[in-house]
């Protein structure tokens, strides 16, 4: 049986008339991370939502660590794949504190006691650096401790893959930062990620693969250097002409 | 509910209360029952836009379009002929309630759903929970503002309702309005004035929680 975290076969996916994921492949190790990038409608996160469970495919097989989530006559529920998304929207719920929305799915779905979800979420808060921040309001937080509480809320889940949808398209640049920072560490302990981004900076820096996509194909596969180096394709080459002079 | 609520005779605990209460039990009824309908029709309308959730909403609309007695001459006749066991029950006025009050119960609840992203219940799918246990724990207390303002709106509407409570009411069931409506048709106009005095103060009370619930869920 080979180690892959995540294994997509010819998967495809339309909206009405729409085409947003068109026969995509992609296998990806434990512990490897996929970065996807793309102009915006490419399917990028159509990709992250049909890995999540979140949108059924069309055609094709999923498998996550080894397990069929998605395939003919199989569609997994996102409750019960064990996959962690952030969102570009962060998605905290804010009619809870920071705390409340760590351990709320622990309680209520691990089934662990107070002490010991609050344990497990203080650990996470902590690592993602804002443990301090445990009994405010979503609202009293910046957009980037905003976006580090959903990291650790998805943490405190144990995934076996986090998934993150363009985590710093909302942010102010400062804040930029500080989340990548949480995402490098998370990919130094060994955190197998999918993550759509613009950040090229990551990309090079964090990714083991760059995925490249355009109306829902896939254009490019490559290692960072690589496709930031020396792409292969044309419209790669055009997008990070775009992208890297700007 | 009182025991025997549906059968065609008044239930025993209701026949010694005063006529406010009744009042407020079938008014009360009535909100709950619409605003439990106007979830579901809400959310389609919300969440999943399209042709089939446009007639829905607009089939409500119409029902509440039509003047008060065409429904309910329409459901003494079905009550009647059809369902008769239902036939001057409490359940029939109630549903006379929500056919007519629907709409109001939908607006207040789709307002508010349309400011509960999405993405936080698929968040909280991605966290575990099913679809409806992510609703439940997640925008049902988001939306919380908007059911109490469909719940006031609603009570409100029913408590002063008149043409479809004199035809559908179970036998000696009376209503604020309909013991209004008699005493004044009689000439008692001092009996009716406390009556009436009680509907606008009752009246005025729905209306203050509608406008305090109306600001929350308009982010006011």
């Amino acid at each position: 049986m080979d180690d892959l975290a995540v294994r997509c076969v010819g998967i495809r996916k339309h909206f009405g008339t729409l085409c947003a994921v068109d026969g995509v492949s992609l296998a990806l190790p434990r512990g490897h991370i996929l970065a996807l990038l793309g102009p915006s409608g490419c399917g990028k996160t159509t990709i992250l939502r049909l890995l999540a469970g979140l949108e059924e495919p069309e055609a094709g097989t999923i498998e996550i660590g080894g397990r069929l989530v998605a395939g003919p006559g199989v569609y997994v529920p996102p409750e019960r794949r064990r996959v962690g998304m952030v969102f570009q929207d962060y998605a905290l719920f804010p009619h809870l504190t920071v705390l409340q929305n760590v351990t709320i799915a622990q309680q209520k779905v691990r089934k662990r006691n107070n002490d010991e979800a609050r344990r497990v979420a203080m650990s996470v808060l902590e690592r993602v650096g804002i443990p301090e921040k445990a009994d405010s309001y979503p609202r009293q937080l910046s957009g980037g401790q905003q976006q580090r509480v959903a990291i650790a809320r998805a943490l405190a889940m144990d995934p076996k893959i986090m998934l993150f949808d363009e985590p710093t398209s909302a942010l102010d640049p400062e804040m930029i930062k500080e989340v990548l920072d949480v995402m490098l560490d998370l990919a130094k302990a060994g955190m197998t990620m999918v993550v759509v981004t613009h950040e090229m900076g990551f990309a090079r820096a964090a990714a083991d693969r760059v995925l490249f996509m355009d109306e829902g194909r896939v254009i490019e596969t490559a290692a960072p250097d690589q496709l930031f180096n020396n792409p292969r394709e044309q419209r790669t080459k055009l997008f990070l002409s775009k992208i890297l002079t700007h | 509910m009182p025991p025997g609520a549906f059968s065609n005779r008044l239930p025993h605990a209701f026949r010694g209360r005063t006529v406010a209460r009744a009042s407020g039990f079938g008014g009360g009824l009535a909100a709950l029952a619409a605003t439990v309908a106007a979830v579901p029709v809400a959310l389609l309308v919300v969440r999943r836009p399209g042709r089939a959730s446009a007639f829905i909403e607009r089939a409500a609309y119409a029902s509440h379009a039509l003047p008060g007695i065409v429904i309910a001459l329409a459901l003494v006749f079905f009550g009647a002929r059809v369902a008769w066991p239902l036939y001057q029950t409490l359940a029939l006025l109630v549903f006379a309630y929500v056919v007519r009050f629907l709409p109001q119960a939908i607006g207040p609840c789709r307002s508010a759903l349309l400011q509960v992203r999405p993405s936080l219940e698929e968040a909280a799918r991605t966290l575990g929970r099913p679809r409806w246990g992510a609703f439940a724990s997640i925008a049902l207390p988001l939306i919380r503002p908007g059911l109490v303002g469909a719940l006031a709106m609603v009570f409100l509407t029913a408590m002063k309702e008149l043409p479809a409570t004199l035809l559908l009411s179970p036998p000696g069931f009376q209503s604020l309005a309909t013991h209004i409506w008699s005493a004044t048709a009689e000439g008692f106009f001092a009996r009716a004035a406390a009556p009436a005095l009680l509907l606008v103060g009752l009246s005025g009370a729905s209306l203050a929680l509608v406008l305090r619930t109306e600001g929350r869920v308009s982010g006011g």
